[in-house]
């Protein structure tokens, strides 16, 4: 019973004390890394989540509300630890153009069921708009993290 | 004995749940204690708490109107900045937080210039600022002081000066306290407006008249979130608003209307343009006015 009782306690400092260093890990060095792979683009903001699920179907992520200024291109990135990149995508919508039918904008093409790291989006109305992260309808691990960059090229000139 | 074990346990168990509680919120702040402050009332209206606070985060980061006049070409100045030494006189939490977020788009506006040798002024009075709203944990001061002494480092340097407001701000909306970061915000966007306003002062271009006549927009958005903390009869709040309802009223001048855009760029290689955009349309007359009036408002804020 002694034994048993002390295997128990070890095993659930272990469990803890992991899952505490890869949350850390997640939250630090992939937002950084990601700001710093924007290429020229300024970094202005990021979107950070852990993405849950507990069944195949459940949809499962979180969003976030931005405002965008006209006449300015922002890029939005993607970056997810590895093994993860291709199980989460990144979403920009508004009410007009839904998440699900016709977003302006996502690092999932549903066409040609391709990923991109990121893609940029010319803003041609200041409104609030929404970024979402999920994991991939019928795809994704029980547990990952996922950061999403907002950064500015440059103003569109056209 | 028996009983010894079982709270050795729940012991190792509550240790677990906040080892793993660390990841959940995003600021990363849990082990915080919430101090309340004295001269801001905490909010204790009836209102959707999540959804306030999911406003306040959507606004403009403290880079965003620098970078839009580095890339228009327009020199740098500090003729438009505040004075880091002013915050000195600031006694109250109503007035610090406004002004972390006025200086906070100064230092925004100096690291995209990359004028780092300006920036050190800037960080302290922001440390100074960030220790009296018990929000020095977020600051780092000693590594952004180490970055701005290198030119090597300016993007790092950004970054991490954007995320410690980032985090800041975040930590403010989860602990009860969404009405200092209301205001953090509000100061962002108001010396951005300010900036830009000055600007197109001396150089008034289409751009411009665009950028400054679209804020009318965001303004929209904001004063409603204003108007909250105003309602729990907070007179400095009631002060701020009936401000900038004044820069509203100007504001509301500005004819938007919505039109389909021609010659969209087609959507490829990831670059996605919306088909219809807004045409902003203000007089020269106008321009002035809403000119006039952010100096005027930002100059009473900051004194």
């Amino acid at each position: 019973m002694k034994r048993l009782f002390i295997i128990l306690v070890f095993a659930i400092v272990a469990i803890a004390m992991s899952t505490s260093k890869s949350d850390a890990q997640c939250k630090q060095q992939v937002v950084y890394q990601c700001a710093t792979q924007t290429e020229k683009a300024i970094y202005l903001r990021d979107f950070n989540t852990k993405l849950k699920r507990d069944a195949a179907d459940e949809e499962t992520g979180m969003k976030w509300t931005v405002v965008l200024n006209k006449g300015t291109q922002y890029r939005f990135s993607l970056c997810a630890p590895e093994g993860f990149q291709d199980q989460v995508v990144l979403t920009l919508y508004d009410s007009e153009h839904p998440e699900n039918s016709k977003p302006w904008g996502s690092t999932y093409d549903k066409t040609t069921k391709s990923d991109r790291k990121s893609f940029d989006f010319i803003c041609n109305k200041t409104a609030m708009y929404y970024i979402s992260i999920r994991f991939k309808a019928g795809e994704g691990s029980k547990k990952a993290c996922a950061v999403g960059i907002l950064s500015f090229v440059g103003k569109n000139t056209k | 004995m028996h009983r010894k074990r079982l709270s050795s346990l729940a012991l190792v168990c509550m240790a677990f749940l906040q080892f793993n509680c660390g990841g959940c919120d995003s600021s990363g702040d849990d082990n915080i204690v919430f101090i309340p402050d004295d001269d801001v009332k905490t909010t204790d209206v009836n209102y959707d708490v999540e959804a306030m606070n999911q406003i306040i985060a959507s606004f403009s980061s403290p880079v965003e109107m620098a970078a839009l006049l580095k890339a228009s070409n327009v020199p740098f100045s500090t003729k438009y900045l505040v004075d880091p030494d002013m915050v000195r006189n600031y006694t109250s939490s109503f007035k610090k937080a406004l002004g972390l977020g006025i200086l906070s788009a100064d230092l925004g506006y100096l690291n995209v210039y990359s004028k780092t040798s300006q920036i050190l002024d800037y960080l302290v009075s922001i440390r100074q600022l960030t220790d009296d709203l018990k929000l020095g944990q977020f600051f780092e001061f000693a590594t952004l002081k180490r970055l701005a002494t290198s030119d090597d480092n300016i993007d790092s340097l950004l970054i991490m000066s954007v995320k410690s407001y980032q985090d800041m701000d975040a930590h403010l909306r989860n602990n009860q306290r969404s009405n200092l970061s209301a205001l953090m915000v509000t100061g962002v966007w108001l010396e951005s407006m300010y900036l830009v306003t000055q600007v197109a002062k001396e150089q008034p271009s289409e751009d411009f008249k665009n950028t400054i006549g679209s804020q009318k927009q965001v303004l929209k958005d904001l004063l409603p979130l204003l108007k909250l903390f105003a309602k729990e009869s907070d007179k400095n709040f009631t002060e701020l608003v009936r401000n900038l309802e004044e820069l509203k009223d100007v504001l509301d001048v500005v004819k938007i209307d919505t039109r389909k855009k021609e010659n969209v760029r087609p959507h490829e290689d990831g670059v996605f343009e919306q088909d219809y955009e807004d045409i902003v349309i203000v007089s020269d007359e106008e321009l002035v006015e809403i000119i006039t009036t952010t100096e005027k408002i930002h100059n009473k804020i900051i004194n």
